[in-house]
Order: C-alpha cells, then sequence, then structure tokens
C-alpha cells in the first residue's frame, strides 16, 4: 500500500519558474501526468521557499475545475496515485536532501451524495498523514501539522533549524489562507 | 499614605483576568499554524508492517 514500487509511470509534462500569477510564494512548479487503468492524472508539484515542495493531483479532466481537489473520482487507486507521489518526491530528495513534503489534504465535495466536509482534519489529510508516517521516518524527517486546515510537513532533517522552516511556513500558510 | 496592596487586584479578580487573557490566547491561534508531531505520537500511529522510504 503507498509503495512507491507499485507507482504509476509518469512523465513531467509542465515546467514553469517564476510563476506569479495565482500562485503566490510558488518558486517553481513542475506537472507530471500518468496514467490509471481508467484515467489521465496530474501531479502539481510547487516548490516554495526553504526547499519545501508541495504535491497536489487530480483527474486531468478536471483540469480547469476549481474544485478538482475536492472531487471524488471513485476509482479506488489512492495508494497507487500516492505511492507515485512519494515516488517523485523520493527523486527530488536525491538530488536534494534539503526538500521537504508538504500536503493540504482537501475536503471532500460530493453534490450528488449532498457531501461538503468540514475543512478540519479531513478524511484526505487522515490517510495522507498515515502513508506519510508509514514511509518517512522520524530519523530523516521532523513531522509538523495543522488539523484546523489539514497541513502536513515533513521537513528534511538536514536543514539547520527545521524549526525556524517550520515556523516561517506558518507565516506563509497564514498569508494564502487569508487570500 | 495609601498602601501598595490597594493597588492590587483582589485575588479572584486575578483569576478571572489570567483566565480571560489565556482564552483570548487560545482563541486567537492562527490558522495554519504548525505544531511538530512528537516521536511518540508518530510510533503509536505507524503501521510498522510497512518498510521505511527513508527511515
Amino acid at each position: 500500500m503507498f509503495d512507491p514500487d507499485h507507482s504509476y509511470p509518469y512523465r513531467r509534462v509542465g515546467d514553469h519558474s517564476d510563476i506569479t500569477t495565482n500562485r503566490k510564494h510558488v518558486e517553481h512548479l513542475t506537472i507530471y501526468q500518468f496514467n490509471t487503468e481508467l484515467y489521465p492524472y496530474l501531479i502539481e508539484v510547487e516548490r516554495y521557499p526553504y526547499q519545501i515542495y508541495v504535491f497536489k493531483f487530480y483527474r486531468r479532466i478536471h483540469k480547469r475545475n476549481k474544485q478538482r481537489f475536492n472531487l471524488l473520482t471513485n476509482e479506488g487507486k489512492c495508494s497507487r496515485i500516492i505511492g507515485t507521489c512519494f515516488n517523485i518526491f523520493l527523486t527530488i530528495f536525491q538530488r536534494n536532501p534539503l526538500a521537504s513534503f508538504g500536503f493540504l489534504g482537501s475536503h471532500t465535495i460530493d453534490r450528488s451524495k449532498n457531501i461538503v466536509e468540514n475543512k478540519s482534519e479531513t478524511r484526505r489529510f487522515v490517510v495522507y498523514r498515515q502513508a506519510v508516517q508509514n514511509y518517512f521516518g522520524i530519523e530523516t524527517f521532523t513531522h509538523f501539522e495543522d488539523k484546523e486546515t489539514s497541513i502536513y510537513l515533513s521537513i528534511s532533517n538536514q536543514n539547520k533549524d527545521v524549526h525556524d522552516i517550520a515556523d516561517k511556513a506558518t507565516i506563509i500558510i497564514n498569508q494564502l489562507i487569508e487570500e | 499614605m495609601r498602601k501598595m496592596g490597594k493597588l492590587i487586584a483582589p485575588f479572584n479578580q486575578k483569576k478571572d483576568v489570567c483566565e480571560s487573557i489565556a482564552t483570548v490566547r487560545l482563541a486567537s491561534k492562527p490558522k495554519g499554524s504548525l505544531s511538530k508531531i512528537t516521536a511518540s505520537e508518530i510510533k503509536a500511529r505507524r503501521v510498522s508492517a510497512y518498510r521505511y522510504l527513508l527511515p
């Protein structure tokens, strides 16, 4: 489960530096594509200051949908998709041992079932957190979370001051949330 | 001459003030404030059957 050995083959389809429009604080954006048995998906990897890499994924067909992170695909391939994200992060970490891994567990919106999940400690957050803690240990990373916003950050212990990075990340998160 | 003791609030009143300050501080914890997860929390939650990708 969540194992990168079972990740989907992926390829890079986009590479953007100096993102300024509607992606505040993002220094670099890389987009990957992979295909499950049913659908093509996109993974966006945003690099923030302090070598923080935030992973986001969604079905390619939902690319222009504002709720693309909130939709359920009901495909049942969550573990392999997360394994694919881990695989990409491992590649980044091999190149850059200061890299930290972050995500936001978006709340689910399913109009057909009349479900609008609360934003705190979402189901996605709980599942992704479990996956991260199963595979990324405390020797390599110091783990931080904010249950209220469902944000998780594993900071590489090779950084000089992980708590300082967490504080700076909090400032960035606050600015992003306020918008 | 005025006694210093008169300037100090009675015990109960001080307690109220302290509690209200604490309440305000709790209420004003900014959204998105990251808290460290302790090693014991992670060990308790982790499913040890999985092998670490990074220890």
